[in-house]
Formats: C-alpha cells, sequence, structure tokens
C-alpha cells in the first residue's frame, strides 16, 4: 500500500533576482513498510523534496499524496491535522524545545492531537531509544546521539505512517548514526513507510530503495 | 502536555524576558496604582483637614459661646447682686394723688395713715423686702443767715415685714433731734455733721451727711418720723411708703402693684427706678454682643476651611494634571517595552515554532502559545505592580491608614487592565510567531 505518492513535483525560488529551480519534475512514491533513501549532493532539492511531501511547502506544480490524501487541498488546520496524525518528522538539527526535558520533548506532538495513553506511550519511547534514566534531562543536558534519539521518539509518539527524515545522521557520530538507522529500519519492517534524505552513503545501506537526485531531478533508482 | 505545560516551562526557561515584562508591566500597574491611591489618599486627607478645621471651628464657637455666655452669667450675677440691694423700688402714694403734681411739686400732697404700713407689713406680701414710710414736704432749712428750701423727709427707718426676721433697716432711722442733709444741701449751706439747723423754728443736729446719689435725695434732709409729723402738724400721717428691694422680673412688677392696692385700697403705686430697664438692656447687649463673637467665629473657620478646600483642590488639580500624561506615558512605554520584549521571543524561539508547526500544531495554537505567555506576564505584573504601587502610596508621610487607602475596585481593575495590556502589547508579535512559514524556517536551520 502507497504511503506517500509523489508526482512530477516542482519548486522554484526566486533568489538574487533570478529563479532557481530546486525541483523539476520529481516523481516517487513510498509504500507501507518500505525504507527509501534519496541521495544527493548538498542543494540538488533533497530538503525541498522532503518539506513538500511533508505537507510543509506548496509545490509550484505537481501532486501530493498521503495515504491518498491531498495536504495541499486541505485547508491549514486540517494539513496540519494530517501531518500530526500521519507523518513523523526527524531533522539534522534535531530541533527539540531546549526548555523541555526528554519526555516532554517526546510529548510535544500530544499537543496537536492529544491521546489519554500518551504519556504512558511517550515513556515506552524514551525507554525503546535507551534513554530511560535521562527522562528528566534537558536537551543541553544531552549528547548529540542522545538528541537525535530524542528527536525520532518524538517523530513517533502519534504512530505515524510516514517517517521523514532529513540528514538525520548528519551531526551524529558512526555510532549514534547506526542506532538512528537501525530505528529508522525498524520502523519499516513494522510496516511503517520512511523517506530518508541523506548525502551519507552509509545511510543508503539501510534502505531498501536508494534514488539519487541532482539539480533538482531524480537520476537514477536502485 | 498542554499549551499551559509549555508556557509554563518557556517562562521557567527564559526567566530575564519575562522578568523584565513582568517588570515593565509592574511598572505601568504601580504608577496607576500609585497614583489613583494618592489621589484617594489625598482625598481622605483633605476631609481629615477639613473635618479638625470645622471642628476647631466648633471648638472656637463654643469657647466663644460659653465666654459669652459666662460673661453674661457674671453680668446677671453682679446685676443681681445690685438688684439684690435694691430691686425694684415701689412708692405707695395715696390713691387721691396728682401723680404729675407729685412729679412737678418733688413731693406728694396727700397723706395716708400711718398704719397702712403696718397692714402692708402683716399683708404677708412675699415679693417686697422693705418698707419706709415716708411724710414729705418741701421747707425752708436755715442754717445761721442762710436759707435753703428742701425736701423735708420724716422716716423711721425700716418697718420689718410681719411674717420674716428683722433685718438691717435699709434706711437708718434718724434718731430724734437729729437731722441728715443731702449732698447738695450739704455744700450749699455749707452745713456738717454737728451744726445746728432749724426747720419750721424746731432746731436739729446735723447727725449725718450722705454721700451725692445724683438724685432728689442730694436736695432733701432726713428727720425722725414722729418729730415731722409733729412739726407738719400731721400726727399718725404719711404720705408715701417706699417699697424697696421687690424680689420680681420686671413683667411680674405690675401684678405686685395690684397685689399692694389690693392690700391697701385707697393707695396708688409707682415704680421709682429704672434699673431693671438697664440691667435688660445690659442684657440685651451681653447677648448680642456674644452673638457677634460667636458669628465672628463662625465666619472665620468657615473663611479658613474654604481657604484650605481651595488649597487641596488646586493641589489635587495639579496631582490630575501630572498623572494625566505621565500615567499614559508610562503604559505606552510599558507596551512598547513588552511588545519589543514578545518580538525578542518571537525571534529567539523561531526553531522551536518551526518545529510545532512541522509536528502539526496549528497557527491559533502557537498564537495561543504566545497570548498565554503576555497574560502571564500581564497578571504576574499586575500583582506585583498593586503590591508596590499600593505600598509606594502608603509610604507617603502623609497618608491615612492602609485599610483606608485601600480602593476596594481598584485590584480588579489592575487586574483586568494589565493583562490586556499585556495581551493587546504582544498581539502583533503573536501573529508573526503563527504565521511564521515552517518550511522556511526549517529549511533556513
Amino acid at each position: 500500500m502507497t504511503v506517500l505518492d509523489v508526482q512530477n513535483l516542482s519548486k522554484h525560488y526566486r533568489r538574487d533576482g533570478g529563479v532557481v529551480r530546486v525541483l523539476d519534475g520529481v516523481s516517487l512514491s513510498v509504500a507501507a513498510g518500505e525504507f527509501v533513501c534519496v541521495c544527493g549532493p548538498s542543494g540538488c532539492g533533497k530538503t525541498t523534496l522532503l518539506l513538500a511531501a511533508g505537507g510543509l511547502l506548496s509545490p509550484d506544480a505537481g501532486e501530493v499524496a498521503i495515504e491518498g490524501q491531498n495536504p495541499y487541498a486541505l485547508a491549514p488546520d486540517n494539513r496540519a491535522t494530517l501531518r500530526a496524525e500521519k507523518i513523523g518528522f526527524v531533522f539534522q538539527q534535531f530541533h527539540l524545545v531546549p526548555y523541555l526535558n526528554v519526555l516532554d520533548n517526546v510529548l510535544v506532538p500530544a499537543v496537536a492531537r492529544p491521546a489519554e495513553d500518551a504519556a504512558r506511550r511517550a515513556r515506552e519511547l524514551v525507554d525503546h531509544v535507551g534513554l530511560a534514566d535521562r527522562i528528566d534531562h534537558v536537551p543541553a543536558e544531552l549528547s548529540t546521539g542522545e538528541r537525535q534519539r530524542v528527536a525520532l521518539a518524538r517523530a513517533l509518539l502519534n504512530r505515524p505512517r510516514l517517517l521523514l527524515a532529513d540528514e538525520p545522521t548528519g551531526n551524529l557520530d558512526e555510532a549514534s548514526a547506526v542506532v538512528v538507522l537501525d530505528y529508522l529500519a525498524e520502523f519499516a519492517r513494522s510496516g511503517g513507510a520512511v523517506l530518508l534524505v541523506t548525502h551519507d552513503p552509509q545511510a543508503a545501506k539501510y534502505a531498501r530503495r536508494t534514488v539519487r537526485m541532482a539539480g533538482g531531478k531524480i537520476l537514477q533508482e536502485a | 502536555m498542554s499549551i499551559w505545560r509549555l508556557v509554563i516551562r518557556e517562562i521557567r526557561y527564559r526567566r530575564l524576558n519575562f522578568a523584565l515584562a513582568v517588570l515593565s508591566v509592574m511598572a505601568a500597574a504601580g504608577c496607576l496604582v500609585t497614583t489613583v491611591t494618592l489621589l484617594r489618599g489625598h482625598d481622605l486627607r483633605t476631609r481629615a483637614i477639613l473635618g479638625a478645621r470645622e471642628a476647631e471651628t466648633a471648638d472656637r464657637v463654643r469657647e466663644r459661646q460659653e465666654e459669652a455666655d459666662r460673661r453674661a452669667a457674671e453680668l446677671n450675677e453682679s446685676f443681681r447682686k445690685i438688684m439684690l440691694k435694691f430691686g425694684y423700688n415701689l412708692l405707695v402714694l395715696p390713691a387721691g394723688e396728682n401723680v404729675v403734681d407729685y412729679q412737678i411739686q418733688g413731693a406728694p400732697s396727700q397723706e395716708m395713715d400711718e398704719s397702712a404700713v403696718r397692714t402692708l407689713a402683716e399683708s404677708g406680701i412675699m415679693t417686697v423686702r422693705h418698707l419706709l414710710p415716708i411724710l414729705q414736704q418741701k421747707q425752708v432749712l436755715v442754717f445761721g443767715d442762710r436759707r435753703q428750701e428742701v425736701f423735708l423727709i420724716g422716716t423711721r427707718g425700716e418697718v420689718p415685714e410681719g411674717l420674716r426676721d428683722p433685718r438691717q433697716p435699709i434706711q437708718p432711722a434718724v434718731a430724734p433731734g437729729g437731722l441728715i442733709v443731702g449732698q447738695d444741701v450739704h455744700r450749699q449751706l455749707g452745713v456738717d455733721v454737728g451744726d445746728k439747723v432749724k426747720v419750721v423754728d424746731a432746731e436739729f443736729t446735723v447727725s449725718k451727711v450722705y454721700e451725692a446719689r445724683g438724685t432728689s435725695d442730694d436736695s432733701s434732709v432726713w428727720i425722725d418720723l414722729a418729730a415731722a409729723q409733729r412739726l407738719l402738724g400731721k400726727p399718725g400721717k404719711i404720705n408715701g411708703i417706699l417699697a424697696l428691694s421687690c424680689i420680681c422680673t420686671h413683667a411680674e412688677l405690675e401684678d405686685i402693684k395690684k397685689e399692694i392696692e389690693r392690700i391697701l385700697p385707697g393707695t396708688q403705686v409707682r415704680t421709682m427706678v429704672t434699673s431693671a430697664t438697664i440691667r435688660y438692656e445690659s442684657r440685651v447687649r451681653a447677648a448680642e454682643e456674644a452673638e457677634a463673637q460667636v458669628r465672628l467665629a463662625r465666619e472665620q473657620g468657615a473663611a479658613d476651611m474654604e481657604r484650605e478646600r481651595r488649597a487641596r483642590e488646586n493641589l489635587r488639580g495639579q496631582i490630575e494634571a501630572l498623572a494625566a500624561w505621565v500615567v499614559p506615558l508610562v503604559l505606552v512605554a510599558a507596551a512598547a517595552w513588552m511588545a519589543l520584549l514578545a518580538f525578542g521571543n518571537v525571534r529567539e524561539r523561531t526553531s522551536e515554532i518551526g518545529i510545532l508547526r512541522a509536528l502539526g500544531l496549528r497557527s491559533r495554537q502557537i498564537f495561543a502559545v504566545f497570548l498565554a505567555r503576555a497574560f502571564i506576564v500581564g497578571v504576574a505584573g499586575a500583582c506585583l505592580g498593586y503590591g508596590a504601587g499600593f505600598l509606594a502610596a502608603s509610604a507617603w508621610r502623609e497618608a491615612p491608614p492602609p485599610a483606608d487607602l485601600f480602593i476596594p475596585w481598584l485590584p480588579a481593575v489592575v487586574l483586568l487592565l494589565a493583562p490586556a495590556l499585556s495581551v493587546l502589547a504582544g498581539w502583533v508579535p503573536a501573529m508573526i510567531a503563527a504565521g511564521r512559514d515552517p518550511a522556511i524556517v526549517l529549511r533556513e536551520q
């Protein structure tokens, strides 16, 4: 079953009086249980593709469907709800809330989509990513690897169907990167869909499918 | 996890920003509270000052009144004592006496029986203290080769009232063969005590010279009544009874006259002296003077109060005028400062806003996060500002007790106004935060 379906996606930015075409007719789909890696050099459009796929960046042309639903056809509030319910994000910079401890950071998605078992599930996720003993620590007290594991747990709180990861290992050492990639692979094995964008060739080894991008286009798929 | 938890944690994390924002609300609220409370304190102080001034005036009026009353009482007492000696003096004359002739001649022309004195004395009339029978007639007094017409008055001193104890005679009796002369007679003829004088060929020895009285007494001489009756050929007769020192008020005088005329039919009673009128006039004058003093005290007090009230009103006007531009200025400055801090807070939390939006928070939830923070800033600032403002107003050296300074509606107003101001100042920054495009934020990061 296709979780993410992107067809002929195009996006351009105006910069310094000119037009930069970041995405140029990109098409891609990720099925449930599939781990897809998009590789390419910096500036090739990977992050723009991920943001557009996540319903955060409206494309100039093309279609995005998340489990058959086009987020850009929805009102902004409904689009936000769609993100809260079906998509999890992991970023290179972690984007943890600095004043919240590990548990509260994991619980942030519950503000958007309250659930009775949110606190219990958050504890389970913290435990699952091996941070039970750091549950009361704030991000400043964690290593970069630990912070990314917190971000991963946060992305999984609302049981998303799609996990979008933007260079999640970019700031990590090799051991930490392996741990994070293992979790992503585990999510895919459990039936989730993972779209990982990275320029780290090592990450591609964990993906079932690897797509190479350059100049806003998909060059090849392996 | 809830928006409130997010807000509270953020406030604890960014204490300085929060404290500065609270401080600005506190300054605005404190300024407002201090001004309003000071104005109330001023009003209370004004009321107290005017009340004290009113009390002072009342005291002064009371003192003047008491002083006037005391003086009137003293005057009254003096007159009472005087009137105890003199009272109202009445003259009982035979009914046939022509009073016009009597006034012109200075002596009665008709007689009545001397027994009338005893009758009156034994009648039990309580208001007449002294009874003096007289036989009076114009006669020539001869001293050596000098002659002088005088009022010859025969008297035997006081006849005590029948039912009372005998008392000191008001008019001393003249010893037989003796003669008392009035002051003018003494001066005119040069007679003195021990001199021999003649009246109707009878010789008398001057036994006493009266001090000047300013009345017809100064032109009179007194001899024993029996001698006078003999001398004038009118034994057992008198032509007047002096009823002296009547104990009564002016209003009762006519009743006493009628009572005497009832006891002594065939007589008429005349008032001899006007001391009662003098007494009455004196009382009126004393009362008028007292009233003038009291009125003056009242007018002075009222003028003082009016002057004080105007001065206080003028001072209040100055405070209000100052507050009219200081308070709005402080409010605007505080609002601007809060808005700046809120903008800084939004800028600082750009990344956080981006990830919250990416995680599914709606823009109005982001808006609520920032407005809730502004609301808490407002409530905290209101509480602290009210306390600080009230303390500042209480520290005023003329401030009434804090319980009196307390204005029941002011805390509620501050508690509504300060959060409203804070929310208003944070509105635009919150809108900017809510409108942030998460894609731009996350891509830039």
